[in-house]
């Protein structure tokens, strides 16, 4: 019979071995006190262990981490899963938008996204000013549903104020030319909406952001935080305005 | 059907169970899981076919990997020194605190990759299996290292046994 190694004698702790090997074991527990002491100062030290980092297990969860959670969640969206698979974005917006802050990911943004209508050669100064399919699907599809139409398409996320008032929309949009993007538009009074911010989705990794702990990320998920998401009815109501007045 | 926030929330006892191990600081534990469910929310449905506690964990692992490569880099040791604020009930307090804050200062000192196995099948249950598919190396590794990690906690607390002087 081999040697009992440590290994072995794990295994068996965790009922990981088959049935001949269980046997083994046993019997070389069974006929040899050292490995039955082996055995047992193995399993204390892994039922010690266990017993030690037990306690968040049993304890309630501290209000804290609750409230932050609670929190985090107004700055993401409920109904992912009925969304098509590529509105599931490697980035929402609101890490998107940290990364920005952060610096992390200034080499995604498109300063003239050809969705974007303007001509930023006219006037360099004016905002990108969404074309006018954007604008129509952001004046008459409510939050979580597609709006289809000429190879565009476009799912508005949800709607939302800024502390300063302004109602902005997050959405994404898919074009045959453009593949997927994601991005933010704020609609300025009369003039309609404006693309705040519109990052390309198509080259972005899966996987997770580094933890880079930097204050300039938690600031803007804090400002993030203080805009209010608007609920189905108010949203409802603008898009009727703004479907009646145009974009 | 239930939101990924309140699945989640269900998870924390375990998720935060899991985060102490890793870190072996109850502090920095739920500071990993704070980032960690802040992240996950953010990645809204974004994890595939993965059980949301599996995934959850791995989230977590990679934060905390993640921010202890940057400790490391900083020259930082990474291991938590500090005293964890433990309230045991009674059932807990039938081995003394003091062993368990042994075993807790042990387990700290493992190598990150034994304290990995260590977390997800002796702490948190799961099968070799399970735990290879979650760091993505071989079983053959899992059941190395967690032996490994074992040996070296039960040669610990035998010298602990030992007292240092005669009384």
């Amino acid at each position: 019979m081999q040697a009992m190694t440590d290994e072995l004698l794990s295994a068996y702790l965790d009922g990981e071995l088959d049935a001949a090997r269980r046997a083994d074991v046993e019997t070389a527990i069974a006929g040899n006190p050292d490995t039955a002491r082996r055995l047992a100062a193995l399993r204390e030290a892994d039922e010690l262990t266990r017993e030690a980092f037990a306690a968040p297990a049993t304890e309630t969860v501290p209000d804290a981490l609750l409230d932050h959670i609670a929190g985090t969640q107004q700055t993401t969206r409920p109904a992912w899963r009925h969304l098509p698979a590529w509105l599931m974005p490697s980035a929402p917006v609101p890490t998107a938008l940290a990364g920005l802050a952060a610096g992390i990911v200034l080499m995604l943004i498109l300063p003239f996204v050809p969705l974007s209508g303007g001509t930023p050669a006219d006037n360099p100064e004016a905002p990108m000013q969404p074309r006018p399919l954007l604008a129509r699907a952001l004046n008459t599809t409510p939050s979580q549903q597609l709006f289809s139409h000429a190879g565009l398409t476009v799912a508005p996320l949800n709607t939302f104020r800024t502390p300063a008032g302004q109602i902005c929309r997050e959405y994404q949009a898919r074009s045959s030319a453009q593949g997927v993007m994601t991005g933010i538009a704020c609609r300025h009074g009369d003039s309609g909406w404006h693309n705040e911010i519109m990052l390309s989705l198509n080259k972005h990794k899966r996987g997770f952001t580094p933890a880079a702990a930097d204050g300039g990320l938690r600031n803007r998920r804090k400002a993030w935080r203080n805009a209010d998401m608007l609920s189905r009815d108010a949203e409802r109501q603008l898009l009727q305005r703004w479907s009646t007045q145009g974009g | 059907m239930p939101s990924v926030k309140q699945e989640l929330i269900t998870l924390l006892p375990r998720l935060r169970r899991y985060a102490y191990t890793l870190t072996g600081s109850r502090d920095d534990g739920d500071e990993l899981v704070q980032s960690a469910c802040e992240r996950a929310l953010q990645k809204g449905g974004k994890r595939g076919d993965a059980p949301l506690d599996r995934w959850l964990m791995r989230v977590t692992r990679n934060l905390w990997v993640d921010g202890h490569r940057a400790h490391a880099r900083r020259g930082e040791t990474g291991v938590d020194a500090d005293a964890p604020d433990m309230g045991f009930d009674g059932e807990r307090a039938l081995r003394s605190a003091t062993m368990l804050e042994q075993v807790r200062t042990h387990v700290a000192q493992l190598p990150q990759a034994q304290r990995d196995v260590l977390a997800l099948v002796a702490v948190e249950g799961y099968s070799y299996r399970e735990a290879a598919d979650q760091l993505d190396i071989p079983v053959g590794t899992i059941m190395s290292r967690l032996a490994r990690a074992r040996a070296t906690l039960a040669d610990q607390l035998q010298q602990d046994k030992r007292p240092p002087t005669a009384h």
